[in-house]
This record gives C-alpha cells, sequence and structure tokens, in this order.
C-alpha cells in the first residue's frame, strides 16, 4: 500500500471531484474519461478502493453494424459482456429495452466499477494522521481520539460510525472532526454551523484538506451556544431515532454499549449520581439521567483516578452544602476549586517541584503535570465512565489552554452519598467506617 | 353550399399499380372486402358527418341538408363510392398532421373547413391557441378527387412526421461556390444519376428509386425507396422472396449544404446525400453528424426550468446512474404529471440526495411537451471540458412540433437540441 500522503511525482494533480466519484461504492465509471484512470490507480493505491473493470457494448450505437436493426434508437442501454461469454454472447439482453444483443462487431468501452473499502479507509486514516505526528487511538468503531497540539479532538468517518456519534451533542463534547467517503450531496447534509469540523476523504486525498489541521481546529473550536438544528417531530424523509422499549425501564445490570442513538442531555440539570466506598476501598459512582439508571464505575483501592474522583465528589457534595447554607447564611459562598488544589492532592510531591521550578521561571514540570491531568481525566472519561454507560461530561475535559487556575467541579445536578442506613448500602458493600470519608474529611 | 367541383362524373378507380407500387397498399385484398352483401351500405351508414358532406359535395349532391338527409342520397350513388372506400381504407394509420400539411396546399379552404371535426384543448396552458382538428379520411377523399398525386403527397409526408431524422452537416465546406443553386440543381433527372451511380459503385444487387422529389417551406425533401436487404413474405400458399423496402428521405437544406435523414440503413442514406452534394459541389463531399455543444451550466438552468415546469416544458421523468442512494444505484423516476414528479423529486433530494446534482451522471430526462413524453439526452463531450451535446427523440414530434420544440429550446434556454437519430 502507497503511503497515504504520496501522490506519484510528475503525475497531474488529481480532479477532487473525479476522485469524490470514484469513492462512491457500487458507482460506475468510464475507464476512458479524463483522469478516470489515475485517479482509480492512486485510490487503488492507497487501499481505499477495489475496482472491477468490464467490457460494455451500447445497446444503441449508431457506429455499431446492428444499428439498422434497432427499434428505439434514443435507447441507452448498456450491456455488460461477461468473460466467458462466447463469441456471439448468445443470451444478452439490453436492462433498458430488452432487446436481444449480439456483441460481435460492435464497440466496446471500458467501465470501472468501484467498490470502497471500509477498512482501507481506516488504515488509510489512521496512518495518515501518524504520518502527521498524531498518534491517534480508537476509542470505538469509526472514531478516534487525537491529541493535537491544541487539544484532544475525535476523529469521525460520518458514512460508518454510529448515530449517536453524529450528533449535535457529542460532536460538541468531543471536538469531533467528521470525514465524509461518499460525499454525495454531504454539504447539505451537515448541519450548517461554523463551528462544525468536517471534509470529504477525495478533499483528503487530493491535498486539499490537512486532516491533522483539521483535527487541531476542532480540538480548538467553540460549538456555538445557540442552537440552529432541531429535531423536527414530524419528517416524510428520515424517520426519528426512537430509543426501544427495553430503554424505558431502569436496568441495573444493563450495559451502555445497548444505547444505539444515545443522545445525552445536559447533566449539571438532568443527570444525579451517587457515590460510595466499599469494604475493600473501590469508590463507586452511579448516576442516574432523567430518573433513569445509567450505570455503575468502579474505582480500584488507593489508585490516583479513585482519588481524583473521591474529591470532585466530595467537592459537589461541598458546594451542595454551601448553597444550603447560603439559603440560611447568604454571606456564605463557595469557589470552584482550581485545577492547583486537585494537582496538589494528587501529584502532592511533584507539585511542589512544579512551583518551585515556576518560581525560577521554568514552567516545563508544571505545563507536563497538566498534561498528565489533562490525560487523567481523559482516561477516567473513556474507560470508566463512558464504558459503564455515564455521561463523561460529568467530568469535563480539559482543552489545551487550561492553566493550574482553571476550576474543575463535577457536572452533575446533585450528588448523594450512601451510608450504612441507604437502602442500597448492603448491595453496593459499604463499608460504614469508611462512609464517612468526605465528612470526616471536612471535620478535619 | 360548398362550390360544387368541376369533374362529377363517376371516377374509375386508379389502377392497381398505383394503390401497389405507389402508396404500398394492397386494394385488392379492400376490393373483395367490399363484394360482402352489404358492405358498402354498411360503410355509408358508418361515415362520419364530415365525411358524408365532403362525399356529397364531391359528388355533385347538395351538402347543407342534415347529415341524415344526406346519407341516403349517398346511398342512392352507392356504385360511385367504391374508389373512396380505397381511400378510407388507405388512410388508416396514416398521419393526420401530414394529410392536412397536404390539403392546405391542394384544396380550397371552404373544402378543408368542411372538414374541421370539433375544436379541442390540447391540455396547453389556457393562453396556447386551440388547435383544430380535421376528419382526415374526408380530407383524403378530397385530395383523392382533385388528383391522385395528393394521395402519394400525403402518404410521402406520413413518414416525415414519424420518423427520426439524424442532422448532417458537410464535413468540409465546399472550396467554391457552385454555378446552379441548390435547388436548381435537384432535379429527378439529377437524383436518378447520382442513384444510379451509387448502385453501380455497390454492385450488391440492390435497387434504390427515386419516388419524389417535394418542396415544404423552401426545403427540398427527397423521397427514395431502397432495397434494404433480402427478406420474404409468405402469400397464402408460398414463399416469397424478396427484400425488404426501405424509405429514405432527405431533407435537405436550401444550399445543400446539410441534410435531415430519415432511414433504417445507416451508411446508405448518407452515401446517397454524400454523392448528390458531390455532383452539385462538384468536389468530394462528406456528410457527418451535427454536433452543437452547450456548456453544463445552461444545462442545469434549462433543468432547473423544467422542474419548475415553466416554458410549458415540464419534468416527467428521470433517469440517473450513480444516484446518491447508498450502492449508487441507477434510479429510474417518472410520473405523468410534472407537479408529481417534482413532488417525488424533491422527497428523494430530502432523504437520499440531489438526483440531478451531477449532470454527467444524468441518462435521460423526459419532459412533457404538448402532451408527449419527450426524451433529453446529454452526450458529455469526449474533451471533458464540461461541455454537452443535447439530443432529443425527435420521433415523438411531428415535423411542426419538432421545430417548434427546437425554436423554444434555443430562445427560451439557449440550447440548440439535435435528435438523438445519428448515421
Amino acid at each position: 500500500m502507497a503511503s497515504p500522503s504520496s501522490l506519484q511525482k510528475n503525475a497531474e494533480p488529481l480532479a477532487v471531484e473525479t476522485v469524490a466519484g470514484l469513492l462512491r461504492n457500487g458507482s460506475l465509471h468510464e475507464a476512458g474519461r479524463p483522469g478516470v484512470a489515475q485517479a482509480v490507480k492512486h485510490l487503488v493505491s492507497l487501499g481505499l478502493v477495489e475496482t472491477v473493470t468490464a467490457e460494455y457494448v451500447r445497446c444503441a450505437e449508431h457506429r455499431d453494424p446492428d444499428y439498422r436493426y434497432v427499434r428505439n434508437r434514443s435507447c441507452r442501454g448498456r450491456i455488460r459482456i461477461e468473460d466467458d461469454a462466447d463469441d456471439d454472447g448468445d443470451g444478452l439482453y439490453c436492462p433498458e429495452c430488452g432487446r436481444k444483443v449480439y456483441p460481435r462487431g460492435k464497440a466496446r468501452c471500458r467501465m470501472v466499477q468501484v467498490e470502497v473499502k471500509p477498512d482501507g479507509v481506516a488504515a488509510f486514516l489512521e496512518g495518515l494522521l501518524k504520518e502527521g505526528g498524531v498518534e491517534p487511538k480508537q476509542v470505538c468503531p469509526w472514531v478516534w481520539r487525537a491529541d493535537t497540539p491544541r487539544g484532544e479532538a475525535r476523529l469521525v468517518v460520518a458514512d460508518y460510525c454510529g448515530l449517536e456519534h453524529a450528533c449535535r451533542d457529542w460532536a460538541a463534547a468531543n471536538r469531533a472532526c467528521y470525514v465524509v467517503v461518499d460525499a454525495a450531496s454531504c454539504r447539505k447534509r451537515f448541519l450548517p454551523e461554523p463551528w462544525l469540523v468536517w471534509t470529504r476523504v477525495a478533499d483528503v486525498v487530493c491535498g486539499s484538506a490537512n486532516l491533522a489541521d483539521l483535527l487541531s481546529s476542532a480540538a480548538a473550536t467553540v460549538p456555538a451556544s445557540q442552537v440552529r438544528a432541531s429535531v423536527p417531530v414530524y419528517s416524510a424523509t428520515v424517520r426519528p431515532v426512537v430509543l426501544s422499549a427495553s430503554h424505558q425501564q431502569p436496568d441495573h445490570t444493563e450495559h451502555s454499549q445497548q444505547r444505539p442513538g444515545k443522545t445525552w442531555p445536559d447533566p449539571l440539570l438532568h443527570t444525579v449520581a451517587k457515590c460510595w466506598t466499599t469494604k475493600v476501598g473501590t469508590f463507586g459512582l452511579s448516576t442516574k439521567t432523567q430518573g433513569r439508571y445509567d450505570g455503575k464505575a468502579e474505582f480500584a483501592r488507593d489508585t490516583i483516578q479513585a482519588k481524583l474522583m473521591q474529591l470532585v465528589c466530595y467537592q459537589k457534595w461541598q458546594q451542595q452544602l454551601a448553597e444550603k447554607e447560603r439559603e440560611r447564611q447568604p454571606k456564605r459562598s463557595f469557589e470552584m476549586t482550581k485545577l492547583a488544589d486537585f494537582l496538589s492532592e494528587i501529584y502532592p510531591d511533584d507539585m511542589a517541584a512544579a512551583r518551585r521550578d515556576a518560581a525560577r521561571g521554568d514552567a516545563a514540570c508544571l505545563k507536563a503535570l497538566l498534561k498528565r491531568f489533562r490525560s487523567l481525566i481523559s482516561d477516567i472519561r473513556t474507560k470508566k465512565l463512558e464504558p459503564a454507560g455515564i455521561n463523561p461530561d460529568i467530568l469535563p475535559a480539559l482543552d489545551i489552554e487550561s492553566s493550574i487556575d482553571t476550576g474543575l467541579s463535577l457536572r452533575v445536578a446533585h450528588v448523594h452519598y450512601l451510608d450504612a442506613n441507604s437502602p442500597e448500602a448492603h448491595e453496593a458493600s459499604v463499608d460504614p467506617a469508611k462512609l464517612d470519608y468526605l465528612r470526616r474529611d471536612e471535620t478535619s | 353550399m360548398v362550390k360544387k367541383s368541376a369533374t362529377t362524373a363517376t371516377r374509375q378507380s386508379p389502377p392497381r399499380e398505383f394503390w401497389a407500387n405507389e402508396l404500398e397498399f394492397d386494394s385488392a385484398r379492400a376490393e373483395q372486402a367490399l363484394t360482402a352483401d352489404g358492405a358498402t351500405e354498411r360503410w355509408i351508414d358508418d361515415l362520419t358527418g364530415q365525411q358524408v358532406r365532403m362525399l356529397c359535395a364531391l359528388l355533385g349532391l347538395p351538402d347543407d341538408e342534415s347529415v341524415q338527409k344526406l346519407r341516403p342520397l349517398l346511398h342512392e350513388r352507392a356504385d360511385e363510392l367504391p374508389p373512396f372506400y380505397l381511400v378510407a381504407q388507405f388512410g388508416k394509420g396514416k398521419s393526420e398532421v401530414a394529410v392536412v400539411e397536404v390539403a392546405r396546399d391542394a384544396l380550397s379552404p371552404q373544402l378543408v373547413d368542411l372538414c374541421i371535426r370539433r375544436k379541442r384543448s390540447r391540455g396547453s396552458p389556457d393562453d396556447e391557441p386551440q388547435e383544430e382538428r380535421y376528419d382526415k379520411t374526408a380530407l383524403l377523399f378530397a385530395l383523392y378527387h382533385e388528383d391522385r398525386k395528393f394521395l402519394k403527397e400525403a402518404f410521402h409526408f406520413d413518414k416525415v412526421h414519424k420518423k427520426g431524422f439524424a442532422s448532417m452537416v458537410l464535413a468540409e465546406a465546399a472550396k467554391s461556390a457552385p454555378k446552379t443553386p441548390f435547388l436548381k440543381f435537384l432535379t429527378p433527372e439529377a437524383v436518378a444519376h447520382a442513384l444510379e451511380a451509387y448502385q453501380r459503385q455497390r454492385r450488391d444487387g440492390s435497387v434504390s428509386e427515386l419516388q419524389a422529389i417535394w418542396m415544404r417551406e423552401g426545403r427540398p425533401y427527397v423521397f427514395i425507396r431502397r432495397t434494404e436487404r433480402p427478406d420474404h413474405i409468405h402469400d397464402g400458399r408460398h414463399i416469397v422472396h424478396g427484400y425488404r423496402a426501405e424509405w429514405i428521405v432527405l431533407d435537405f437544406s436550401p444550399d445543400g449544404d446539410q441534410v435531415n435523414i430519415a432511414s433504417t440503413s445507416v451508411e446508405e442514406p448518407r452515401e446517397i446525400a454524400d454523392r448528390i452534394a458531390s455532383a452539385h459541389f462538384g468536389c468530394s463531399c462528406r456528410f457527418v453528424n451535427e454536433e452543437r455543444a452547450t456548456d453544463a451550466k445552461t444545462i442545469e438552468r434549462f433543468l432547473a426550468a423544467a422542474r419548475a415546469a415553466q416554458n410549458g416544458v415540464g419534468l416527467v421523468e428521470v433517469c440517473v446512474s450513480n444516484s446518491p442512494l447508498r450502492g449508487s444505484s441507477k434510479v429510474r423516476i417518472s410520473n405523468e404529471q410534472a407537479s408529481a414528479l417534482v413532488e417525488s423529486l424533491d422527497h428523494l433530494d430530502a432523504a437520499v440526495g440531489t438526483m440531478l446534482e451531477n449532470l454527467a451522471d444524468v441518462e435521460w430526462v423526459k419532459v412533457l411537451y404538448r402532451r408527449k413524453r419527450v426524451g433529453l439526452q446529454f452526450e458529455q463531450d469526449e474533451s471533458g471540458d464540461g461541455q454537452y451535446v443535447v439530443r432529443y427523440t425527435d420521433q415523438r414530434l411531428n415535423a411542426f412540433e419538432r421545430r417548434r420544440f427546437e425554436q423554444q429550446m434555443r430562445d427560451d434556454h439557449g440550447i440548440t437540441i439535435l435528435s438523438t437519430e445519428k448515421r
């Protein structure tokens, strides 16, 4: 397979529209048309397509000896000549007019039928990103996570990805950059919102779009708060995406993967969380969104992930207390905890060293620490919360421009701590001794 | 009352040779049918009002009475009617437009008006004038009565209105202007001479006969009958071997540098036209298929107008290869009503993608013109510079409609259209 970015030297530049036409699965093209052969060759070398070339004759072609016998001389039928057909091609019929056609002596043309290889598309995109110094990590089929200089972004193949990854909310929360293989009418298919980043594979192949740059701009993009799209309650074209009946009933054993077309509502308004520490020290978290159970995530004892989750839950709980107090004592307020506080709690030694270096004017350690922290959050979101069926946005991703003064908090409407009296305490093996970990912290 | 025809005496039927050879009509079979008991009476009873009045006028009978009163008069003169019976049988399947066209030139306006059947709307917009319809058989009675050669003319022009014509132009312009104008050069002798020379050259035993040269709107129409290929028929008892006859119609421009060809065979009529042109211009001439390219933007504008059913041309069928459906399957979508098709196209556009997005993928469209479905095809220029030759299925329209349609496409949309026929 050729290098994804390679194009033969001295070759004429490929016409983007020709390449876009060829990247349509099942499409049929005249091999003799200008630019087609060269584009096909290049796409095959990139592993994006496979082609079948076959000979065809026209039913009504004025240069053919049988033209005089054709009743419908306007017929545009094309008859494919099979390789194993006999000389007279007996038994060939025009697919348009049904005339029996004898191909002997008729002018032949070669047509190319294209089969797009999805695996080839995946390999091509991954290869292209690696060439550009971006290490993509596949998080689910047709979705890759990539760290760009401007932050984390997702690369999504719009043709093949699940419906949930083509939703506006998901795209906004995940800084998605979409690529389209079959680009027919794609300009009218994407939401006309300027923040939405997308391109065609044809543009990438022809070099008119740089995937790494697009990912980088997707990472830095700021989704418009004002939504220009709305879900129609009736459409004669697209059927509504309705969650199946099983999703209506809370089922605690249900796995998050069985959520086709899931679009999360704002967790700050619609999600509540419960958390606990078990007898063996595992920290547990479960959520409900709009009254429906989402899932349960567990964090092993003494891990950094568990520590961070305990901290953000504690901080959220504190915020709730502060709000309750404010009702009685309006002067009391709560300040959102800054990243610096979290870093000091989670990486105390490294943070202290980074602060010392920063005081001397060397911010490299601090930057590395922030990067480590971003990665930690990203891992919790993608490896713990998302697989468990929990909205990952309850723990917001940090962008590349975040600093130690950036605030961080658990984005849920309410957090509730299980204690020994809670009905679920036994089921969750809540350790009464460790129940008040946070409360004890508070008192201390 | 229509002025009486000068000849009211009993007319003799033309010889069988005329019916059989000139009009390709089996008069013996028709005469046989007429010998059955009461056949003539039944035929007279079945005649339309226009036909009864016309026959009365031609036979010198009063024609301004009611049809109920005139029909018995015809029964009295039944012995004079057999030739008209043959004419009526010959007229079956012939083009009304061709007969009216000949009749307008050959007959008095009063006689033509006698054949107006009824006024009927052609389903065109209200501001378009309604077309008059004529009783074709009544007109043929009058033409036959005037001169039997008019039957031959109608027979010939019937072919013009029903066949598609390939538009050909000279591959290279003649180097010097000929001394004789083409219209003066194009005599039956000159054409017969060219045909003889052509037959000598081919040496395949085929026979080409000049049948007639007629003038229409300043253009000479050359009618040639030719033995196309060996064939046989069954005459009821035996197989009779012979040739399949084909008609070649050459519609020359007044200067002779362009010709429209209607024929079954492909090379032969073009070679005959080449030979006539070569004889006229005094140098070797060769006709080639005419090609007039139009840029893609103009065609896209036309398709948008046809989709909106503007200018009396509405889109009623679309066939698209490499459609926006997954798998790029070919899609053909058709409706009898342009407005309904547009709805379907809008639905498809919204649900799947724009059907008419890429002109190169449009195999054909059909538009409704004067209640006829006319196919339009877009042949991409081989150079790939976005130019297309637009061809239409001209055999669906009669010659007058073709001229009007071509003019409308040229004037309203800036598109020169050519027939799908090629040679």
